[in-house]
């Protein structure tokens, strides 16, 4: 009994000090310190925000231009104009194609069956020669050449040389040919067949001088009448060539107009000119260069459009026209005067569309050099009136600190604003994982809160920057703001320059990529810490 | 601050100080020089202490452990404000820690002889109002302030070993002199220094400069001990203990203990640098992680650490003891007054200290309650309970800061456990 009430107590003993025995923790009370510190200074460029790429250049006093230059936007190569001069054209129309179109009429699938005509043809086969008389006018349907890159044309010399060769095992007994240039045009050229036997060829000469085709760019061959021979029930020998041929070449062509269309579109506009401007822009001395560059002996002009519209829909155009002359780079260059208010929209998309009218004969086209239009657009940015939106973004490693340890944070700031432009200065808090925009800080000059345009750069009277303005202030994060620029990952710097607050209406401001602006931020916090 | 609460102090005290303390008596001699009590009792010729079961220990706080260290359940709850508003200079804080490894005394020919070992633990940390203030409440009330760390801002920890032999003799009947010499082997040592730093956070708003500047002229030393080999860190100390019998009823003391040396092989790291910092520099064609590590790099090279190797010559926590007792009743009740000296890092510790002594011979039991002041502790109440078993085991325990225990404010605090087993034979 007693060693029993022994072991118990051992064991009682044992538990209560088992459960006892707790490891003691440290706990921390009344550290809430109160920290100053200096934090950063950033310093933003323009070269920053508007980088050096794409339709962006500076030059070389870094003064930024928005340019864009092409030297080739069209180009006419000479073979095109070969073909114009050395036109040299052939077609022929076969039995063996007329018989398998037949194969879809009613009225003559029948009898081509009938009479055991092997479609397609073999290499040669014999038909009752009275089948060639249901070929007539009226199953040859007219055919057309098309010249895709010209339309209007003057001509003031040449000569049309026009081939027709009968292919077919009996004789043309009568034939009429109508050779029309252009549908609107009016002009016929008939050419008129008699007794044309088998393999002969019957020819026809048209002189071009003072030929004058509008709104068209094809030539269209139409069969008026076709008589051919009666061989009554004699067989004939056929091929798959058995037919007509039709050959057409023009010889010492020469144009006193001719009209080429350089094309059109719709395009819009990446606005890699434009993207970070906002409506209004005006620029000191903008140029918009056209140019062509002539090898050949032509001569001519160039007419055209443009037509601007804006995100709104706002309109803007500019008519173009610019003389070419022979062997030579001509250009136009039009200024403000013509391009500020497409400049101002800015234009989101285009229109433009444009003909190149010339002179010349087959004696102008030599060599091989292409002539070629090019375009030259050069915006120095020296701004009047501008609004630009400008970002750029700042990698961050969240902190994962405890906002609740966080009692308050200021940054207290001093920004050194060497832009010629008001500012507006954000930092936009971004979630990457989530992409959303936690928050955003604005920078306000503590002078006026209400404004949160920071004071340009003061400027001299060429545009140029000669003394930063200075803002302070601070901002006071609330704590969703803190817990925001806690866990942001991503910073994006916001950055709208304006000149709405110039107060010279006639100010010109240059914008150079070596333009900086500094932000210098301090931080004064309280954390507790426990 | 007021300099009479100026620090405190506490022990290093071994057995020696802890009997300094209640010491002059004839039976109070007997409770902290063992030796005296061959001389008092010839029946015995040796003493011998148990082995690993003596030790003193003691903490010294300014302020008071309890102003500002609380328990909850099973956390201990640091107030950091607490701490700094309990004291107006400095704090200061000293850890000491003797155990009494080996003791053996022997008579002969009127000399008692004896020799034993122990190890000594001691660490010192002080803390000026500025920094901690700085470290607690933050920098931003010290906005446009220059703060210069003045000499209250360092510490220093250090440990040994000690192998000491000496002898005490009655010189005639009235004086008795007692000895000691020490060889010293110092384990770890380590510390900082503070003290010249320079501290200035300053604003600039409205500038082009960053809204705040921190400017800071480090003037740091970092210290440890460079080697253990058996042979290095040596050291010497020497006690030095004089009694005089005024009369019968009156003694008079004198007493020196570890006045000595180690000699560190020590490596110094010194910090002189001077950083101006304005703020992170970066541009948006930088990484921001690679301008802050290569900030980081900037401020390690700015306060690199010089090190120097030396052999430094420190001087031990030695202390003095002056002392008179007076016996009502010798051997029963007995009155002691003493007056101790003790050095510390960058001064000394003065403390004023009366005992007595009620022995109750029917237990063969000793109590000596105490009371000691020291320039900022003046709640220092202990008691020693000395018990002798069978006329040869004795123990000898001790408890120090028995108000503090019971919560009465104090600006400072002294704890102290301390307690003794050996045998007459």
């Amino acid at each position: 009994m007693f060693k029993s009430l022994n072991i118990i107590i051992i064991i009682c003993t044992f538990f209560v000090l088992f459960f006892s025995c707790q490891k003691n923790t440290i706990e921390i009370n009344g550290w809430s310190p109160e920290i100053i510190t200096p934090l950063i200074n950033s310093t933003i460029t323009l070269a920053n925000l508007i980088p050096e790429k794409g339709t962006t250049e500076y030059d070389d006093e870094n003064l930024i231009h928005l340019a864009f230059r092409s030297d080739s936007i069209y180009v006419l190569n000479p073979d095109l104009m070969l073909d114009i001069t050395g036109l040299n054209l052939d077609t022929v129309v076969t039995i063996e194609q007329l018989a398998i179109n037949a194969q879809n009429d009613p009225s003559l699938a029948p009898l081509i069956n009938l009479l055991g005509i092997e479609i397609p043809f073999p290499a040669e086969q014999e038909i009752p020669g009275a089948l060639f008389s249901i070929i007539n006018a009226d199953i040859i349907d007219p055919f057309n050449f098309q010249f895709d890159e010209f339309s209007n044309a003057n001509f003031n010399s040449g000569l049309l040389e026009i081939e027709i060769t009968n292919n077919l095992p009996i004789s043309i007994q009568s034939a009429v040919i109508n050779i029309l240039p252009g549908a609107e045009s009016g002009i016929v050229w008939e050419v008129d067949i008699v007794d044309l036997s088998p393999s002969e060829t019957a020819y026809k000469d048209i002189d071009l001088a003072g030929l004058v085709i509008e709104n068209s760019n094809n030539v269209s061959i139409v069969i008026e009448t076709l008589e051919l021979e009666n061989t009554g029930s004699d067989m004939v020998s056929i091929t798959p060539y058995t037919g007509f041929e039709f050959s057409i070449s023009v010889d010492n062509i020469g144009f006193d107009n001719i009209t080429l269309p350089l094309g059109g579109d719709t395009v819009d506009i990446d606005l890699a000119l434009f993207e970070d401007f906002d409506s209004g822009l005006i620029l000191e001395d903008p140029r918009f260069t056209i140019q062509v560059d002539n090898p050949y002996g032509l001569s001519g002009n160039i007419d055209g459009f443009m037509l601007a519209y804006s995100q709104y829909g706002t309109q803007e155009s500019l008519m173009v026209n610019l003389d070419i002359e022979p062997n030579t780079l001509s250009s136009i260059t039009y200024y403000v005067d013509q391009i500020g208010s497409i400049i101002a929209l800015p234009p989101q998309i285009l229109e433009y569309e444009a003909n190149a009218s010339m002179s010349f004969n087959s004696n102008d086209i030599f060599g091989d050099s292409p002539l070629q239009l090019g375009v030259d657009i050069d915006f120095p940015l020296s701004v009047n009136a501008a609004n630009l939106s400008l970002k750029d973004t700042v990698i961050f490693t969240s902190l994962n600190y405890n906002v609740n340890q966080v009692e308050r944070i200021l940054l207290h700031y001093n920004i050194v604003n060497g832009f010629p432009l008001g500012t507006e200065f954000n930092l936009v808090l971004h979630d990457s994982l989530t992409a959303t925009n936690l928050d955003t800080l604005q920078f306000v000059d503590i002078n006026d809160n209400s404004n949160n345009m920071i004071d340009a750069a003061f400027v001299n009277e060429f545009g140029e920057v000669t003394e930063s303005a200075l803002s302070s202030g601070f901002l006071i994060l609330s704590d969703s703001e803190i817990s925001h620029l806690l866990n942001t990952n991503k910073i994006i710097i916001d950055i709208k320059l304006s000149s709405s607050d110039f107060q010279d209406g006639d100010q010109y401001v240059k914008l150079y990529a070596d333009y900086k602006c500094l932000l210098k931020v301090g931080l004064e916090t309280e954390f507790s810490i426990y | 601050m007021k300099k009479e609460l100026f620090i405190l102090l506490v022990l290093f005290c071994s057995t020696y100080q802890v009997n300094a303390q209640l010491n002059s008596s004839y039976s109070i001699t007997d409770l902290y020089m063992k030796e005296n009590l061959l001389i008092n009792d010839t029946s015995f010729v040796s003493v011998i202490e148990i082995p690993m079961l003596s030790f003193d220990f003691s903490i010294h706080s300014y302020p008071s452990l309890s102003a500002f260290l609380t328990q909850k359940s099973n956390a201990f709850l640091i107030d950091f404000n607490a701490y700094q508003n309990s004291f107006e200079d400095a704090s200061h804080h000293l850890f000491s820690l003797e155990n009494n490894l080996f003791y053996y005394a022997f008579s002969r020919h009127n000399y008692i002889y004896f020799f034993g070992f122990n190890h000594h633990s001691f660490a010192e940390f002080s803390l000026s109002k500025e920094l901690v203030s700085l470290l607690i409440d933050g920098n931003y009330q010290y906005l446009n302030q220059n703060i210069i760390l003045n000499e209250n801002n360092y510490s220093h920890a250090f440990n040994y070993l000690s192998m000491y032999f000496g002898f005490t003799k009655n010189i005639n009947n009235d004086f008795l002199l007692s000895s000691k010499f020490h060889l010293l082997k110092g384990l770890n040592l380590g510390g900082v220094n503070l003290q010249g730093a320079n501290l200035l956070f300053s604003d600039n708003f409205g500038t082009h400069q960053n809204p705040f500047l921190l400017e800071i002229d480090s003037k740091g030393t970092y210290f440890t001990n460079s080697h253990n080999s058996i042979f290095s860190n040596l050291g010497v100390a020497a006690d030095l203990y004089l009694h005089y019998d005024y009369n019968e009823a009156i003694n008079v003391y004198a007493q020196i203990s570890h006045l000595g040396f180690i000699l560190w092989d020590q490596d110094n790291y010194i910090s002189d640098g001077v950083v101006t910092f304005d703020g992170l520099d970066y541009s948006l064609d930088d990484m921001l992680s690679t301008e802050y590590n290569h900030l980081q790099d900037s401020l390690i090279d700015i306060f690199d650490l010089d090190s120097i190797n030396k052999n430094s010559l420190r001087l031990l926590p030695f202390d003095i003891n002056l002392g008179i007792k007076y016996s009502f009743n010798p051997g029963i009740s007995e009155l002691n007054l003493n007056y101790n000296i003790t050095k510390l890092q960058n001064n000394y510790l003065h403390t004023a200290e009366i005992a007595y002594l009620q022995y109750i011979k029917k237990y063969n039991f000793s109590v000596i309650p105490s009371y000691s002041i020291s320039k900022f502790t003046y709640t220092n109440f202990a008691i020693l309970f000395h018990k002798k078993w069978k006329n040869r085991f004795i123990t000898n325990l001790q408890f120090g800061n028995l108000l503090d225990f019971m919560s009465i404010d104090s600006k400072g605090q002294r704890i102290v456990i301390g307690c003794d087993f050996y045998i007459l034979f």
